[in-house]
């Protein structure tokens, strides 16, 4: 009974909000799924990365790992990030002393603190991603990556599409990006005093949105 | 997106309600399936990004909830527990309608010996109910004093709730939580659009789920303000918050989020929370500590008042000398230690008992932190234009815990070895159990008239601070009140047990157009056990629940009905409706009465 009545009443409603000019029922899948979830009070959570996820991140982008201490104490101090006790992380300094344990490990509590999205997230995230695209080698690292080259010419290119999908794809292996947001990244160089600037305006745009931390 | 749609997503989120057809939290308890399908379908509609796209005056229009729990429970027929509320219902003391013997006392009586003294369970006409005698006396504001029956202008009391559990823990976390996994708070935080949706402290987090992953910020220690917003302090010199360059990766993110729905449903949430991060990162915040010191101090001052200003003290509650004749010697029993368990208070001078000294301010523990962080939290720093949280829950420690202090352990030491004097100082084992009933009068009256004061000053600010469309923030919050459980009144005056079948909730808020009580106790409290046959608040049946007595489920439903959320327990009526054209709730129930 409750798959007629959701039948009955959805086709309407989704007509409403469908395309006058397609001529065609367009069930939004999304919608109908937000509908039905709400009604039956259920609802799912979306992944959230963790510290160790955008450590790994930051660290196949910008080769940050064991070079790059200010990023691993920004994620690490704080339970902002979430995730679990890693102990093997540490960094050991000798003389049975290490880095980090209590911050990874909250205190010694060893607890595995659930990933949220929230504004210190992507405060932190900010303030990570221009320190190292404003860093020599970390952006240097980055560049290369995105031009696919072992060592940077003399002279950097200026961003293309193609460049623009390189630097975008860093964040997200998955999806390449759309023709308007290679056309939103590309509008970034508007105004930039150099080619290295017009990169790291990009660089930084890509860095800081949520998209790659959120599956 | 059709242009109805886009239409529909333009209302800003006042009229959004007006114009919906059912009003989430209006109709969704009585509607039917049709209704609350197409109340679910408009409020998917909605998204959180329009209401912010006013700007940063768009964070005082989300509704707000302020969640105060009283851990250690509390007796509440002293404050928000009328147990009379028509002045004239059926009501018994306990067996014998002794109040000599009772734990049902709410005033001193001058008695027919010298010096003696008659116990009674008075009350006061505010509104149109009766309530505990404590309404009708004065409370503390930073400027003088105010009539605490101003403070339940706005104010609905539920009584007769049965939480079908007896625990602590689990019953304070039942208040917020009622079917054990969606979170009053977490709902309200799932639809904010402030920065930081959910705060709180004293364990707040324990109550915490969020369905959309919206995370909760503890306020607690020292300097809470700075830990909170120190993630973004020290933003200057970034691209993201430049003048030129960050408005050109807005709109560059801005063109990602377009997409982002696609990926996920959530992900635009997260885009709004980089939003949000920017915000702040943007302000220039100063002096954070000296704001929460300044704040803070503000309701210790008041919390102090009103423990031992005696301006604000009442006629038979707080009497000072002479009190003892015809009460039993049950009612001045203290339980002060768990070895001893037992101590009778034996001093004359009463009104000292919490005494004056500068740590009274702090005995309820984060109620003046809690207020403080909630007044920052919801007004923002002065003068600018920012509500940084929209769900905010504070744990009260302590109820009779930290109440008797010093000065009042010193004066019953007569009957209390070093050993156990220490103890009392070191442990936080003092609660209702083995407290009578005089010494519950006056320590929870004045427990009650502190909290009372806070929360005044604080609806005082609220209502102070208009907003758009209209109103104050007070319009737009609901403080909620409650304790893991009523105390039920053990006979014979000399304590009193966890009364979870007889509970009470009490909301604040400019939603309530008047003083409401709603709700039936049973007048024997037989049927919840021999040793509590009085009238202490034990559910009754209501013919609007089905022949059930009020569940914790009603009340969840009575708050979301306010928040405009989807109520937690949609099997558990609320005890009101909410008019979508003024906002306001009226009482879906029947006047309270006594059975």
């Amino acid at each position: 009974m409750k798959k007629i009545f959701f039948s009955l009443i959805l086709i309407p409603l989704l007509t409403n909000c469908t395309p006058q000019e397609s001529g065609e029922l367009h069930f939004d899948d999304s919608a109908a799924r937000s509908v039905a979830t709400a009604y039956l009070n259920y609802d799912i959570t979306p992944y959230v990365a963790d510290r160790s996820y955008v450590e790994s991140v930051f660290d196949q982008v910008f080769g940050t790992s064991g070079n790059a201490d200010g990023v691993e104490y920004s994620i690490y101090r704080n339970s902002v990030f979430g995730g679990g006790c890693d102990r093997y992380a540490a960094s050991d300094t000798g003389g049975s002393s290490y880095e980090f344990v209590r911050q990874q490990c909250y205190g010694g509590l060893g607890v595995v603190l659930p990933a949220n999205s929230n504004p210190m997230r992507y405060s932190y995230t900010a303030k990570i991603c221009e320190n190292l695209v404003n860093g020599t080698n970390t952006f240097n690292f980055a560049m290369k990556k995105v031009l696919n080259v072992s060592s940077l010419p003399s002279t950097l290119p200026a961003p293309s599409d193609t460049t623009i999908v390189g630097a975008y794809q860093l964040f997200f292996q998955v999806d390449p990006p759309t023709a308007d947001v290679i056309s939103a990244l590309f509008e970034l160089t508007q105004g930039a005093s150099s080619t290295k600037e017009s990169w790291r305006r990009i660089l930084t745009a890509v860095c800081v949105s949520p998209e790659w931390q959120v599956f | 997106m059709c242009k109805r749609c886009e239409e529909k997503r333009d209302l800003d989120r006042r009229e959004f309600l007006k114009k919906s057809l059912t009003g989430i939290g209006s109709g969704i308890m009585l509607a039917s399936p049709l209704e609350i399908f197409l109340g679910n379908v408009l409020m998917g509609m909605f998204s959180r990004a329009t209401a912010l796209a006013a700007g940063d005056e768009a964070s005082f229009l989300d509704q707000k909830l302020v969640n105060v729990s009283m851990a250690n429970a509390p007796s509440r027929w002293f404050w928000d527990l009328p147990l009379r509320p028509n002045g004239n219902d059926l009501f018994q003391y306990n067996p014998g309608n002794d109040p000599k013997s009772s734990m049902l006392i709410t005033k001193l009586n001058p008695g027919n010996g010298p010096g003696g003294a008659i116990g009674e369970y008075a009350t006061t006409p505010v509104g149109n109910y009766h309530l505990p005698y404590l309404w009708s006396g004065k409370i503390a504001t930073p400027n003088g004093s105010t009539n605490m029956a101003n403070l339940a202008s706005n104010m609905l009391m539920m009584r007769g709730i049965n939480l079908m559990l007896d625990s602590h823990e689990l019953d304070r976390y039942k208040q917020v939580v009622p079917s054990g996994s969606d979170s009053l708070m977490g709902l309200v935080a799932d639809v904010a659009t402030t920065p930081l949706p959910a705060t709180g402290l004293g364990g707040g987090g324990n109550f915490y789920h969020s369905k959309k992953g919206v995370s909760y910020q503890d306020m607690g220690g020292s300097d809470p303000f700075t830990t909170a917003l120190s993630p973004f302090m020290n933003s200057s010199g970034l691209k993201t918050t430049s003048a030129d360059v960050g408005p050109m990766i807005d709109r560059a993110l801005n063109v990602m989020k377009m997409h982002a729905g696609e990926k996920h449903k959530y992900l635009p949430n997260s885009f709004q929370d980089r939003l949000n991060a920017k915000k702040l990162m943007s302000t220039q915040f100063s002096n954070l500590q000296q704001t929460f010191s300044s704040l803070k101090s503000k309701y210790e001052n008041l919390i102090a008042r009103s423990f031992g200003d005696s301006s604000l003290f009442l006629n038979g509650v707080d009497a000072s000398a002479g009190i003892g004749g015809e009460l039993s010697s049950n009612a001045f029993k203290l339980y002060l230690d768990t070895s001893s368990r037992v101590a009778y208070y034996t001093g004359s001078d009463i009104s000292s008992i919490t005494g004056t000294k500068s740590n009274v301010s702090t005995s309820i523990a984060n109620l003046s932190s809690g207020m403080a962080v909630a007044e920052f939290m919801l007004l923002g720093p002065s003068g600018a234009p920012q509500s940084f949280s929209s769900s905010i829950n504070i744990v009260l420690g302590g109820a009779i815990t930290n109440l008797i202090i010093d000065h009042a352990v010193s004066v019953a030491t007569s009957t209390i070895s070093e050993k156990d004097y220490n103890n009392v100082r070191q442990t936080t084992n003092v609660d209702a159990h083995e407290t009578g009933a005089y010494m519950q009068m006056i320590l929870f009256s004045r427990y009650f008239r502190a909290l009372s004061s806070c929360l005044y000053e604080l609806i005082s600010q609220l209502k102070a601070r208009g907003i758009q469309g209209g109103g104050t923030l007070f319009d737009r919050t609901a403080i909620a009140v409650n304790s893991e459980f009523n105390r039920s009144a053990r006979n014979g005056g000399d304590g009193a047990d966890h009364g979870w079948a007889g509970t009470c909730y009490t909301l604040f808020s400019g939603m309530i157009p008047q003083t409401m009580v709603v709700g039936h106790i049973n007048h024997t409290g037989l049927s919840f056990g021999s040793n509590y046959q009085s009238t202490w608040g034990y559910g009754a049946p209501m013919s609007e629940f089905l022949g059930q007595t009020g569940l914790i489920g009603n009340a969840a439903s009575t708050v979301a009905t306010l928040m405009d959320i989807p109520t937690p327990m949609p099997n558990n009526p609320s005890y009101v409706t909410k008019d979508p054209s003024t906002g306001k709730v009226h009482s879906a129930v029947a006047e309270p009465k006594n059975v």
